[in-house]
C-alpha cells in the first residue's frame, strides 16, 4: 500500500511539473490537485505527508532507535528533487493541504510587498523549531497543528477542527494562508525552487508590461521589473548591503544566545522533561497532587535520580539545538534583509522563483499567453478537409 | 472599452464558475460521505473530542482501600529488610526464626533479623516449609527439592506433572502436602517423595472437591486436631480436611466488604495462629485479616493502604502477600516488592 | 541590451552550481539516512506492561470509537466465574444481566464451558477502549485483558495523539509486520 503511495506520489509530480511548465494549462492543474487532494487527503487520510516527514527523518538522525521506512523517505526527498528542476509543482498540485487551500481562494487581496517579505520568515522559523523539537525527541509540532488533517480523517479535537476553519476562511480572501505564512516545508521547496532549473515563466520576450498576471495572481508571487527595485550603482546603496552582511554574523550570534534560553520553556514539550519536573516538584512539596503520569512512573520504581539526569540531558540537548536554532534564524533574516536590498535583472514582470506556487493561474490572464496557446491549439489541431 | 467590459465579464463568469465547482465539489465530497457534515462538526469530532468520560467508565476502589479504623486492631511494628529481589514464601520454625524463600535461594534470618544462614538452590523457589526435623521442603516450580538444616541437599522428587505450578508445601509427621495450581490438585506424598493420592482429581464418576485455581495461588496448610486447611480462592472459600483428605467443613464467602474474600480469587495465602485462628491475605485489595477457626470475621490486621506498592500496578498482577504468625501472635507479612518481612502485633499488645 | 547577456550567464553559471551542490546535498543526505532506514513502515502500539488503564485511549484517539480496543490473552485467562473484569465490583448475582456487567457498553460476552468455568470474548464492535475492564482484571485476576490498537481501524497518524497523552509513556512504534504486543504468560506462572 505504501508503495503505491510512493508511486501516485511520483506520477502526481510528474504530472504537476508537465502540466505547469510544459503544458501550461491551469484546468488541467486544477483537476490534479483535485485528484491529490481526493487521494492523499481524503483517501489516504493526510499521513504521511512529506510536510510531517521532515520530522521523521530529523527523529531518524537525531534518535538511533529510530529509523524512518523507506517510503517516508521517498515522501521527503522525492518532491524535493523535483523542485531542485521543476519548481514548486508539488505546491500548486500534489499537496493535499495546498489543494484545500487552492479550492477556497474566492476573493483574493493584495498583501503589501513588505509584509509579504515580513511573513515569508515565519516558515522557516516554524521549520527550525520543528527540526529542534522532533530531533530531540520532544514533540511533533508540525502534526500537532496541522490544520487539515482533521478534515481529512473527518475527526479531530475540536481545537483541530477551529484551526482547519479558520486557515480556510482566511484562505478564501488571503490565498494559501498556510502556505505562504506557516508551512515549514514550503521553506525548504522555497529555496530549492529558487535555484530551480526551470521556473513557471510567462512569455518573457512577449512582455506587454500589461500588469494582469500580477492582479491575477492571489499569492502575491508576481515580481515587477527591475526598474522599481533598488539598484547598487550609488555608493550609501553599496554601504547599505556591505553593513547588512556584516550584520548577519550578529544576528546569528544574537539570536542564538536568544534561541538556547529558550531550552527551558521548550523542555517542557518533552514528555520526559515535564515528568520529571513533576516528580521534583512533588518530592519538594508533598501537597502537590500527583499526576496520572508522576503515579505511572512511581509504581515503576525507577529510581527519581535516573530521571532527572534523563531530563537534564535532554534540557542540555535543547541547549545546543537551541543555539543553532536561533543561528539558523538569524542567518535567514540576515539573507531575507540583505537580499532585499540586492539588484534584480528583471525586465519583465515575472513570477518570483521562490514564492511561486506555480499553480497556473496566471497562464489563463496573460493575454500573450493565451495568443500562444491558441496557436498551439491551432498548430496541433487536426485540420478539417471536405471529403 | 468594449475590451475592459469583457474582461470582467470574463472574471464575473469565471468566479461564478470557481463558485459552481466548489459547490460541485463540495457536493460531491458530501455525497460520498467525505465531508464533515454541519452536524458533525457542529457535534464534534473528537474521538470524544477529548471529553471525560461519563462516571460509568470510571473503575473506583479508593473508598474500599480505607478500613474502619475500630476494625484495624494491629499495628505495624517493625520490619526484616532482606536482600532478595523477589521472595515467594515465608514459614516460621519453632523457635521463630525465619525462612524465606526467594531469588535462588533461601534465607534464614532469626526474629530480630539477624541472618543465620542461607541455603543455595538452582532455581527459583515457589514456596517451603519445615519438616519436624527442621529439613526444609523446598517447592519450585514442578518439583520439591528436600534439604537438610545445614543447607544440602538430601532428595530431589519426580516431577508432580507436566501442568504443575507448586505454590504450597505443609509436612506432617508422616505426609507432605503439596498444592499444585497449576493441575488445580493436592498431592499427597509419604516423607521420601512417593506419592500417595491427589485429591482434586478428576476422575468420572467421584464426587471428589473441585479446586478452582484461576491464578498461580492456592495455598494450604495443617492447624491443630491434624487437620489439613486448603485455600479454594475461586470459591473465596477455605476448606478443611482430614489426613486423609476427606472433607470435613468450609467457610467463606465472595464481598469486596471487609468480612468477605475480594476479587476473582482470593484468599492467595493464609496462616493459622498458635490459637487456632486464621490469618488471610487477599490481593487486589491487600488486606490482612483474622478469622476464627470457624470463619467468623474478626479483624483487620493490615488494610489495603499500607501496601501502596501492590495498588495500581501497571505491570501484570503483583505477587500475594505470604503472612505468618509466630509463637507470641505476631502477624509477619512478606512484602516482596519493599524486600522485606513487616511485623504487625495486636495494639493491645504492641 | 547586449550587456545583460553575459550577466545573465553568469547567473545561469551561479545558478547551475547552486542547483548541483543542492543536489549533492541531497544524495548525500539520502545515503546517509539509507543507513537509518528500514523497508518496513512502523505502527503504534501498546506496551501492555506500561498500560494504567487512565482512559485516555478512549478520549484522546482522533477516531470515534477510538482505535483501541480490549483484547483477551485467553492463555492466561483464568475462565473465572467471578471475573472482576466483567462483573461489577460488587454484583448482586454472577449472572448477565446488564446491572451486574462492569462495562458500560456491554462489549463482553460471558459464556458457560465446562464447571465451574467461563470464557469471555470481546465484542470489538462495542468496546471503546476505556480500559475499565482491563483494570478490573489487572487489579485483582490475571491480566489476560489488556489494550491494543487494532490496526483494521488504526489510521496511523504520525504523531499520535494519544501516546502525547499517555501517562505511562506506554505508546511506542513497531515494525508493521509484528504489530502487536501481546502479554505472555511468562510473568505469571
Amino acid at each position: 500500500m505504501e508503495y503505491v503511495d510512493v508511486a501516485v506520489l511520483l506520477g502526481a509530480l510528474s504530472a504537476a511539473s508537465y502540466l505547469s511548465l510544459v503544458k501550461r494549462r491551469r484546468s488541467h492543474l486544477l483537476v490534479l490537485s483535485l485528484f491529490s487532494l481526493l487521494y492523499f487527503g481524503f483517501y489516504r487520510k493526510g499521513c504521511i505527508c512529506p510536510v510531517g516527514s521532515i520530522q521523521d527523518v530529523v527523529l531518524a538522525l537525531g534518535n538511533q532507535g529510530y529509523s524512518v521506512p523507506v517510503t517516508v523517505l521517498a515522501f521527503f526527498f522525492l518532491p524535493l528533487i523535483f523542485t531542485l528542476f521543476f519548481a514548486r509543482g508539488f505546491c500548486a498540485a500534489v499537496c493535499p493541504l495546498g489543494a484545500i487551500q487552492d479550492v477556497v481562494v474566492v476573493k483574493p487581496v493584495k498583501v503589501p510587498h513588505w509584509l509579504e517579505q515580513g511573513l515569508s520568515i515565519i516558515p522557516f522559523v516554524y521549520l527550525g523549531l520543528a527540526v529542534l523539537l522532533a530531533a530531540t525527541g520532544s514533540a511533533f509540532l508540525i502534526c500537532q497543528f496541522d490544520p487539515f488533517v482533521a478534515f481529512f480523517r473527518r475527526s479531530g479535537s475540536a481545537g483541530m477542527l477551529v484551526l482547519g476553519i479558520a486557515f480556510l476562511l482566511v484562505g478564501t480572501f488571503f490565498g494559501r494562508p498556510y502556505c505562504r505564512v506557516f508551512c515549514p516545508y514550503g521553506a525548504i521547496l522555497r529555496v530549492l525552487s529558487f535555484f530551480s532549473k526551470w521556473n513557471v515563466t510567462l512569455t518573457p520576450n512577449d512582455c506587454l508590461r500589461c500588469e494582469i498576471c500580477d492582479v491575477a495572481c492571489p499569492y502575491g508571487a508576481i515580481r515587477e521589473p527591475a526598474e522599481a527595485e533598488p539598484s547598487l550603482s550609488t555608493r550609501p546603496a553599496r554601504v547599505r548591503l556591505a553593513l547588512l552582511i556584516l550584520l548577519i554574523p550578529l544576528l546569528i550570534g544574537g539570536l542564538g544566545w536568544l534561541g538556547s534560553r529558550l531550552s527551558v520553556p521548550l523542555s517542557k514539550l518533552h514528555k520526559v522533561v515535564s515528568l520529571a519536573e513533576q516528580v521534583a516538584l512533588e518530592d519538594a512539596n508533598p501537597a502537590t497532587p500527583p499526576t496520572d503520569a508522576s503515579k505511572a512512573f512511581r509504581q515503576t520504581g525507577r529510581p527519581v535520580n535516573a530521571l532527572l539526569a534523563d531530563a537534564l540531558r535532554i534540557r542540555q540537548q535543547l541547549v545546543t539545538g537551541g543555539w543553532l536554532f536561533g543561528g539558523f534564524v538569524g542567518l535567514v533574516m540576515g539573507i531575507k534583509l540583505a537580499s532585499l536590498f540586492v539588484p534584480k535583472n528583471r525586465t519583465v514582470w515575472e513570477p518570483d522563483e521562490a514564492a511561486c506556487l506555480s499553480c497556473g493561474r496566471c497562464f489563463t490572464y496573460c493575454p500573450k499567453e493565451l495568443v500562444r496557446a491558441k496557436k498551439v491549439q491551432r498548430k496541433n489541431a487536426i485540420p478539417l478537409k471536405p471529403v | 472599452m468594449k475590451e475592459c467590459e469583457k474582461n470582467e465579464r470574463s472574471n464575473r463568469r469565471q468566479f461564478l464558475r470557481r463558485g459552481v465547482i466548489s459547490a460541485w465539489f463540495a457536493g460531491l465530497c458530501q455525497a460520498v460521505g467525505i465531508w464533515p457534515s454541519p452536524a458533525r462538526a457542529a457535534q464534534p469530532v473528537a474521538g470524544l473530542a477529548g471529553k471525560a468520560l461519563g462516571p460509568e467508565f470510571t473503575y473506583d476502589l479508593a473508598q474500599l482501600r480505607k478500613v474502619d479504623p475500630k476494625l484495624l486492631q494491629y499495628r505495624e511494628t517493625g520490619s526484616l529488610p532482606l536482600g532478595l529481589k523477589e521472595s515467594r514464601g515465608l514459614v516460621l520454625d519453632a523457635e521463630d526464626n525465619l525462612y524465606v524463600a526467594g531469588d535462588r535461594a533461601v534465607v534464614i534470618l532469626d526474629r530480630n533479623g539477624k541472618a543465620l544462614g542461607q541455603v543455595r538452590l538452582d532455581d527459583s523457589p515457589r514456596c517451603l516449609s519445615l519438616g519436624r526435623d527442621k529439613s526444609i521442603f523446598v517447592g519450585f516450580k514442578d518439583h520439591v527439592e528436600v534439604y537438610s538444616p545445614g543447607g544440602e541437599r538430601r532428595a530431589r522428587w519426580e516431577k508432580c506433572g507436566p501442568k504443575a505450578v507448586l505454590t504450597a508445601i505443609a509436612v506432617s509427621e508422616n505426609r507432605v502436602f503439596v498444592a499444585d495450581a497449576g493441575s488445580r490438585m493436592v498431592h499427597f506424598y509419604d516423607l521420601n517423595g512417593n506419592l500417595q493420592k491427589s485429591l482434586g482429581k478428576k476422575t468420572p464418576g467421584s464426587q471428589g472437591p473441585v479446586f478452582i485455581i484461576p491464578s498461580p495461588y492456592f495455598d494450604l496448610a495443617i492447624g491443630p486436631g491434624n487437620l489439613l486447611w486448603v485455600a479454594n480462592p475461586g470459591e473465596h472459600r477455605l476448606e478443611v480436611y482430614t489426613m486423609d483428605g476427606e472433607a470435613e467443613f468450609s467457610w467463606g464467602k465472595y464481598s469486596l466488604a471487609i468480612d468477605g474474600f475480594c476479587g476473582c480469587c482470593n484468599p492467595v495465602h493464609f496462616a493459622l495462629l498458635p490459637d487456632g485462628r486464621l490469618v488471610t491475605s487477599e490481593k487486589g485489595l491487600p488486606r490482612i485479616k483474622i478469622y476464627s477457626a470457624r470463619g467468623e470475621f474478626e479483624c483487620v490486621v493490615a488494610e489495603p493502604e499500607q501496601f501502596a506498592k501492590y495498588l495500581d500496578t501497571a505491570a501484570a498482577n503483583p505477587m500475594g502477600l505470604d503472612v505468618a504468625a509466630d509463637s507470641k501472635g505476631s502477624i509477619l507479612v512478606l512484602d516482596s516488592m519493599s524486600a522485606a518481612v513487616r511485623i504487625f502485633q495486636h495494639k493491645a499488645r504492641a | 541590451m547586449p550587456e545583460t547577456v553575459p550577466n545573465n550567464h553568469r547567473r545561469q553559471f551561479f545558478g547551475a552550481g547552486i542547483r548541483g551542490a543542492f543536489l549533492f546535498v541531497l544524495g548525500a543526505a539520502t545515503s546517509l539516512f539509507a543507513r537509518y532506514t528500514q523497508k518496513e513502515k512502523m505502527v503504534w502500539q501498546i506496551d501492555p506492561s506500561k498500560c494504567v488503564q487512565c482512559t485516555n485511549c478512549a478520549t484522546k484517539c482522533v477516531l470515534q470509537p477510538s482505535a483501541v480496543k480490549c483484547v483477551q490473552a485467553y492463555p492466561m485467562c483464568g475462565y473465572c466465574k467471578l471475573c472482576t473484569g466483567y462483573f461489577e465490583p460488587q454484583p448482586n448475582r454472577l449472572n448477565t444481566a446488564a446491572e451486574n456487567q462492569l462495562c458500560p457498553t456491554g462489549a463482553i460476552i460471558r459464556t458457560a464451558l465446562e464447571y465451574p468455568y467461563y470464557e469471555y470474548t470481546i465484542e470489538e464492535s462495542l468496546c471503546i477502549g476505556c480500559a475499565k475492564c482491563v483494570k478490573g482484571c489487572t487489579l485483582f485476576g490475571n491480566g489476560s485483558f489488556f489494550l491494543q490498537v487494532r490496526h483494521d481501524r488504526c489510521v496511523n497518524c504520525n504523531d499520535c495523539s494519544i501516546a502525547l497523552a499517555c501517562p505511562g509513556h506506554a505508546f511506542k512504534r513497531v515494525p508493521a509486520s509484528q504489530p502487536y504486543l501481546l502479554k505472555n504468560r511468562e510473568h505469571q506462572a
